[in-house]
């Protein structure tokens, strides 16, 4: 089935052709967020847990004897009877605070929020990694740059050229007509590197 | 993943990072003796007796034995639930009545608008998912484009792609999430400096 055919929908209108613009854009949906730090702690908590339940399930199976090999837990128990406060107890501990306050942090941590909006109708998102590589590809386009490559933020991009010449202007212009349909275009400035400058940086 | 689960993450975390947290100091301030003046009857020892006559007693084996069974049972339920979404199935079209209803699989609809976004200008492919997501219907397509493609072309592109994708699916409640992705470098075109 093409777009471009012409189909008949349930309420008898046909879907006309593609790309008309005519009908109104479906309406965005939430930008999407990532889950951050916490998508990869949440599966690992959870093998933990199951390591946890199968520890659990050994001790029972040895302790009613239909396991052979001798208990983990009463042997753990067993060695930590009469521990008394040693001196690597504090960088233990310390290692162990520092670990637990990972998992604070990490738990607190608001979503990731790495897209930015496009103005449009319906919901466009573009990565703020994508926004650099859009960037290098506009400055590409411009006379007399070589190469480019950019770094973005969710309010800047920064655009490294090589160029024959002060391409400065061209290459923010070039850069910020791509961006501008970006919702917020972010700020953009440019470092124009050229032959003389390699030259004079050469030992 | 949805909310519940992230949030069931967070809690996890929290709770299991307090206590590390507040171990991991007490053990620290232990040896220099800081961990008595919050604690005056802090004891020299540990002693794990009590421990030892848990892991004694006859009910031992059975208690570790069910706890193990929730335990297995509910971290299989917590990793799956981390697993993607799945795909929406058969969505009832306006029209339906009780004897003679009017279903769409939204995934071939969601395709075939992939496959229109992908013939806009400036775009490489594209692909679609059909998604529910805090109770709405979404749908997410996905776009790669060139680094060089015209943004404004790609937008409206995208804006009348989802135009006819809401009038095909005919529901009211139907949102869509276009993500562009940048290709690394350009396709090679004919061109001129």
């Amino acid at each position: 089935m093409s777009w471009s055919d012409d189909i008949t929908t349930p309420t008898g209108a046909s879907t006309g052709t593609s790309l008309s613009a005519v009908r109104p854009p479906m309406p965005p949906a939430a930008q999407a967020t990532g889950s951050g730090r916490i998508g990869v702690v949440g599966p690992l908590l959870a093998v933990l847990l199951l390591a946890l339940g199968l520890l659990l399930g050994r001790e029972a199976l040895v302790a009613a004897g239909a396991l052979g090999g001798s208990a983990w837990l009463p042997a753990a128990a067993g060695g930590l009877d009469g521990l008394s406060a040693a001196w690597w107890l504090v960088p233990a501990g310390l290692a162990v605070a520092l670990l637990g306050l990972w998992l604070v942090v990490s738990a607190l941590r608001p979503r990731s929020r790495r897209t930015v909006p496009l103005a449009a109708g319906t919901g466009v998102f573009v990565h703020v990694r994508d926004l650099a590589r859009l960037a290098s590809g506009a400055a590409r386009e411009v006379d007399g740059v070589l190469s480019a490559s950019s770094s973005a933020t969710r309010r800047a991009v920064t655009v490294t050229v090589h160029g024959t010449g002060d391409v400065r202007e061209q290459v923010s212009a070039a850069v910020t007509g791509a961006l501008a349909p970006l919702r917020t275009p972010p700020r953009v400035s440019v470092r124009v590197r050229t032959g003389d400058d390699d030259e004079r940086n050469e030992p | 993943m949805s909310r519940s689960v992230l949030a069931l993450d967070r809690l996890a975390a929290l709770l299991l990072g307090l206590v590390l947290l507040v171990v991991g100091l007490a053990a620290a301030a232990w040896y220099p003796g800081w961990l008595a003046r919050p604690w005056p009857g802090v004891p020299q020892r540990v002693r794990t007796g009590a421990a030892g006559d848990v892991l004694a007693a006859a009910w031992w084996p059975w208690a570790a034995g069910g706890a193990g069974v929730v335990l297995v049972l509910l971290a299989l339920w917590w990793l799956l639930a981390h697993l993607p979404r799945r795909g929406v199935g058969a969505l009832a079209l306006p029209g339906s009545t009780r004897g003679a209803r009017l279903l769409i699989e939204p995934d071939g609809a969601a395709d075939t608008a992939a496959e229109v976004l992908a013939r806009a200008p400036g775009v490489r492919s594209a692909s679609a998912r059909v998604l529910h997501e805090r109770g709405r219907l979404v749908v997410a397509l996905k776009a790669t484009v060139e680094p060089d493609a015209d943004l404004a072309e790609v937008v409206s592109a995208a804006d009348a792609v989802t135009g006819d994708l809401a009038h095909v699916l005919g529901r009211a409640d139907a949102r869509a999430r276009v993500r562009l992705e940048v290709a690394r470098s350009a396709r090679h075109r004919p061109r001129a400096r």
